[in-house]
């Protein structure tokens, strides 16, 4: 008999997968079918397919796919009738917020930072850096200047205080 | 001599403008980027069956990938219940791939670079 050299994946992680999002939503089908079409929104799904990966049954897939492309998250290519195609709404925030969740769960148990990296990544692609820019310069020019101010009125009081003291030693030593 | 505020303004827009990815470790590739984009929004760990499932439209095996790249960054495990599945081990290896082919969120120009691979294998298949 040939050894298994596999090691042994760690038990906490079993239910990662088993259940989508950790379990985050329970382990319902469209839980399943919203974070496989969250971890690959390039791809065109066709409910056949779908039953197959998801290893759900043909009626809870397309009632599935029904609920989603009516809310926005999916949709469909009616091309053609008898089979049709599924892709995801690349425009719906709420496939980018479920996109960052994903990389929550990974920050939250292995310590890691990919939500952080992917909101960068996502203010440069959808250019927001260009409208956060000015806001940020402005409030740090209003910080610098309060700072500055109190400053120089730390320097003042602190100049005068200096001053009352020779003061007293010149009226003491009179 | 500069302002303070003229100094953490110019560290501001050095930010903004420091896009300039630094890669490092083993090139995924193209054909297998997409995989690991998959796999690490879907918790870092996923069946080999399911894996390979993913790769069948670029014809390749999930196990040449994982020795070519290497056990560092990604490998295979056996859960409690015998079954093999695919671990991500090295998230900022794969962080900065990502980014690197611009997979780290979902964005229309990558869609469209996709939309086109894949209409073409569907007429294949």
């Amino acid at each position: 008999m040939i050894k298994d050299t596999l090691p042994r994946l760690p038990s906490e992680l079993e239910k990662y997968i088993k259940a989508p999002y950790g379990g985050l939503f329970g382990n319902s089908v469209i839980v399943d079918l919203l974070e496989e079409i969250t971890a690959d929104p390039y791809r065109n799904y066709r409910p056949k397919d779908l039953e197959k990966f998801i290893n759900a049954s043909s009626p809870s897939i397309r009632k599935c796919l029904s609920s989603l492309t009516a809310i926005g998250i999916l949709e469909k290519d009616t091309g053609n009738q008898k089979h049709p195609l599924y892709r995801a709404n690349i425009n719906s925030k709420r496939l980018m917020a479920l996109t960052f969740l994903s990389y929550a769960i990974l920050d939250d148990r292995d310590g890691t930072a990919c939500m952080d990296e992917s909101i960068i990544d996502y203010c440069h692609r959808y250019r927001l850096i260009d409208r956060i820019m000015p806001l940020a310069e402005a409030t740090l020019q209003k910080v610098e200047y309060t700072f500055v101010s109190l400053k120089f009125r730390q320097n003042e009081q602190a100049e005068s205080g200096n001053q009352k003291q020779i003061m007293d030693i010149t009226s003491k030593g009179a | 001599m500069m302002l303070p505020a003229q100094r953490n303004t110019d560290n501001i827009q050095n930010l903004s403008n420091k896009r300039e990815l630094v890669t490092r470790g083993p090139d995924p590739g193209q054909k297998i980027i997409c995989l690991i984009g998959w796999l690490k929004k879907r918790g870092g760990v996923r069946k080999v069956s399911q894996c390979n499932e993913k790769l069948k439209q670029e014809g390749i095996n999930i196990e040449d990938e994982i020795e070519r790249i290497g056990t560092d960054f990604i490998r295979i495990y056996r859960t409690s219940g015998g079954e093999k599945v695919v671990r991500l081990e090295n998230m900022p290896w794969a962080d900065q791939w990502l980014l690197h082919y611009g997979m780290e969120v979902p964005h229309h120009s990558q869609f469209e670079k996709t939309k086109s691979k894949f209409l073409e294998t569907e007429r294949k298949i």
